[in-house]
């Protein structure tokens, strides 16, 4: 029973026990000296950390993280809309292009190419960057 | 009169209702937490304000995918101890590219308590001491009052894990610091 309440001596200080544990805990630091010292030891521990006092932050990033913050909302429905719209655009001016009578099937099919080949050029770079992301130096770096 | 007092002791106060001007108001009660979280594990202002900064705006990122049934404060400090980690890792890759193969995990050094007293750098040394998953725990019940349950969400491990944990470092704790307290 001693070392049995040894072990559980930390969740009693803490109040983390049920109701019958820590009845049962209690009734033995009544009578053992050795489990009533340490118990005394854990709570003088657990004042001397309740007094630690840590560094302030600087002001002026605490005033500058409510900054970003209250802006970082609308800017992102921002980006949002603006990405929406321009994808919507470019398919719907696709589409007029594919469906125009006036133009050519072979201007149809140069154009086509174009497209095709320089989106695949972005595809590529961007999945490279992707693919090397976790093993770049400088990522951490500010600019 | 009620169902505000219950609200509030069962931590509905913290549960996020709709909209970013909430977390504004979580970003004012909680930014001083988080950045004290953030110094006892990186152990300088600069980084602990980068780190304070980069979570509130994760929170911010994923605020609508949230789950409202979860309570803020683990969620606050998991994402504070995961950016803290990954900080520490970044700063130990560059350290091996760069020749520095010297591992140690120790935390920060008493120059990060606003009053150094003899006795609390002691204290705080002796935590900063403690091996890394023991050390968080400490901080997380003894500097910030969270509960085990809360504590086990914030570090991602079973409360019974919690529980050892906290066993043994107090235990180291009370060892390494008979004389002093």
């Amino acid at each position: 029973v001693h070392e049995e309440v040894k072990q559980r001596l930390s969740a009693y200080l803490d109040g983390e026990l049920h109701q019958a544990e820590e009845q049962r805990i209690r009734i033995h630091l009544e009578d053992c000296g050795e489990c009533r010292n340490a118990y005394g030891q854990l709570r003088q521990l657990q004042r001397a950390t309740e007094e630690l006092s840590f560094a302030s932050p600087p002001e002026d990033r605490m005033q500058e993280l409510e900054r970003r913050l209250s802006v970082s909302a609308p800017r992102r429905v921002g980006w949002l809309l603006v990405v929406v719209g321009a994808i919507a655009w470019l398919v719907y001016a696709a589409w007029l292009f594919v469906v125009d009578p006036e133009i050519a099937t072979f201007e149809k099919l140069l154009v086509g190419a174009l497209v095709i080949g320089a989106f695949l050029l972005l595809w590529s770079v961007a999945r490279q960057r992707w693919l090397e992301l976790p093993r770049d130096r400088y990522r951490g770096v500010k600019r | 009169v009620c169902e505000p007092v219950k609200a509030i002791v069962q931590g509905e106060a913290e549960r996020s209702p709709d909209g970013a001007s909430d977390l504004g108001a979580l970003a004012r009660t909680y930014r001083l937490r988080a950045f004290h979280f953030a110094l006892q594990l990186v152990g300088n202002r600069d980084d602990a304000m980068d780190v304070t900064q980069e979570a509130f705006l994760r929170l911010h990122r994923h605020w609508q995918r949230r789950d409202p049934e979860r309570p803020f404060a683990p969620w606050l400090y998991s994402i504070v101890r995961n950016l803290a980690i990954d900080l520490h890792r970044r700063r130990a890759t560059r350290g091996n590219q760069e020749g520095d193969v010297e591992g140690r995990d120790e935390g920060p050094g008493p120059e990060i308590l606003a009053e150094q007293s003899e006795q609390k750098a002691a204290v705080w040394r002796a935590i900063s001491a403690l091996p890394g998953p023991l050390r968080e725990v400490v901080i997380l019940r003894h500097l910030h009052g969270l509960s085990y349950s809360e504590i086990a969400e914030a570090a991602g491990v079973p409360v019974t894990t919690v529980n050892n944990r906290l066993h043994d470092a107090r235990e180291r704790l009370r060892q390494q610091l008979q004389g002093c307290l």
